[in-house]
């Protein structure tokens, strides 16, 4: 396990996710009441990114069918997505968003 | 205890068996259907079912895992409900079963619509249940044309499906534009175009005449007399509601099973939800029905809800998509009545965004791979809420911002 560099925490906001790769894994980046919270970016019922859903009151919508996520525990929380989204731990360093692999 | 039967086993049928127990319902559930499967939901089956290399992989869209049913003591069955009595509260299967039960809600669904006039033949098909699907699968893996007869959601979603398949596909239309009552015209036909880049052939304003069979084909007569062959057919020619059961039983039908807003039948303790189901829409109360993924799903549940006695109104918003090539496309609100201008948010010809205004509020909405920005708005159109369209219009704000702005 590794912290890996995702973003820099001033590239993120509240309004839509943040999409970043790293090592070839796609992950979404959330910023929710001053929080930040890490899930893979591609929806586990059909292929999209999340990073281009709705993010709102810490539940990601994805942009396709509108399963929805709880970015915090990666919850599924309505049809279509029955499956839970794999969630990252995270850490704040000097204004960096780091990422455990 | 009580038992609740609910005939017809497809997404709206399980998917209130689920909300059944999620509420809290312990009595006795029956789901009966007369598929063979479990129930699932449907879009895979114009698409991946078609598309997927694998045999063993072409088809997951099951509502629940196989251990579901079992799991949360609901009553699976492939049996197909022959008789319903609404005073005694019996029903009768075709495998001769009988069961009484205390409440009954059917989601039956709908069939596809058959080609008036044309003889069941082996190389004419339909696409309605993922046994449909299996066999057109089977026949495109050695097929190098197909005409489709529609070029509605599904004749258009198979036709792309066809294509990547490698096939010659013709799309008959008996109008003269494609979608013209779900799509606005502009973007039916950068929809006709999408098709076209992909090699589909269009017919409109085609009229069918006359379709004979032969060896390994088709031969197909159209209006002015010009004739054509194909390797097969596929009918997508719309649906029809599943409801002679609740008509003989002395539900009130016509165009669906008639029900109000908390989804029951003209008689107490009957419901009806999904396909099947024709219900009071809108602040007008006009009867319809929808043919969606949406409304199978939470109609349902609403229903389930009223069964247990929770007062419930379902008051959709309707929200539809449709995946063809690399496109989604979703659509919310409907396309039924006037609309005073047009806004387009056009980030690239394959990611837009449409809105409909009319008296200053979107009534209708329309994204190409923008489901993200569709989604931002929904609540300015359930709620008709007033906006400034040159904001709207405006690239540089951003439309959550406005929808936030419009209800602080």
């Amino acid at each position: 396990m590794t912290l890996k560099f995702a973003a820099n925490l001033d590239d993120l906001n509240a309004d839509q996710p943040y999409a970043a790769t790293i090592e070839n894994e796609q992950i979404a980046l959330y910023l929710v009441d001053g929080e930040v919270y890490a899930t893979h970016n591609v929806c586990t019922h059909q292929f999209a990114l999340l990073s281009d859903g709705f993010l709102e009151d810490g539940c990601i919508e994805c942009p396709l069918h509108q399963g929805k996520f709880d970015v915090k525990t990666g919850a599924a929380l309505c049809a279509p997505a029955t499956a839970p989204i794999k969630t990252y731990k995270i850490q704040i360093e000097k204004g960096a968003v780091m990422v455990e692999l | 205890m009580e038992t609740i039967l609910i005939i017809g086993a497809g997404q709206a049928g399980g998917r209130a068996a689920e909300a059944l127990r999620a509420q809290g319902f312990d009595g006795s559930i029956v789901l009966a259907g007369d598929e063979q499967h479990r129930p699932y939901e449907r879009p895979a089956l114009s698409k991946t079912v078609l598309t997927a290399i694998d045999d063993n992989d072409c088809f997951n869209a099951w509502l629940h895992s196989s251990d579901f049913y079992e799991t949360s003591n609901i009553d699976w069955i492939a049996d197909s409900v022959e008789r319903l009595d609404v005073t005694h509260r019996t029903a009768t299967f075709r495998s001769g079963r009988s069961i009484g039960f205390d409440k009954c809600l059917i989601t039956t669904g709908g069939r596809a619509r058959r080609l008036p006039g044309t003889p069941d033949s082996r190389h004419v098909f339909t696409l309605r249940t993922l046994q449909d699907a299996m066999r057109v699968r089977e026949r495109l893996a050695d097929a190098r044309s197909v005409v489709v007869i529609g070029g509605g959601f599904l004749g258009l979603e198979f036709a792309a499906s066809a294509r990547a398949r490698g096939i010659d596909v013709t799309v008959v239309e008996a109008a003269e534009q494609l979608l013209g009552r779900a799509l606005p015209r502009e973007f039916s036909d950068r929809l006709r175009a999408k098709h076209e880049q992909n090699g589909v052939r269009f017919m409109l304003g085609a009229k069918l005449i006359l379709s004979t069979e032969e060896a390994c084909g088709v031969n197909l007569t159209f209006e002015g007399n010009t004739s054509e062959r194909f390797d097969f057919v596929v009918v997508a020619i719309g649906q029809e509601p599943n409801e002679a059961l609740a008509r003989a039983s002395g539900l009130e039908t016509g165009n669906g099973i008639h029900v109000d807003a908390h989804c029951q039948t003209s008689v107490a303790g009957f419901y009806a939800a999904g396909d099947c189901a024709n219900f009071p829409f809108g602040t007008s109360g006009r009867r319809l029905r929808l043919e969606s993924w949406q409304n199978a799903q939470d109609q349902a549940i609403v229903a389930a809800r009223n069964m247990l006695g929770e007062p419930v109104e379902y008051r959709p918003s309707p929200w539809f998509w449709t995946d063809q090539y690399d496109w989604n496309v979703q659509m919310l609100g409907m396309l039924d009545g006037p609309v005073d201008q047009w806004i387009e948010r056009r980030t690239s010809i394959d990611k837009t965004l449409l809105m409909g205004l009319r008296d200053n509020a979107i009534v209708y909405a329309l994204a190409v791979n923008n489901g993200g920005e569709l989604r931002a708005i929904r609540r300015l159109v359930e709620q008709a809420t007033q906006v400034d369209p040159e904001a709207l219009a405006d690239p540089n704000i951003k439309l959550r911002h406005l929808e936030r702005h419009a209800h602080s």
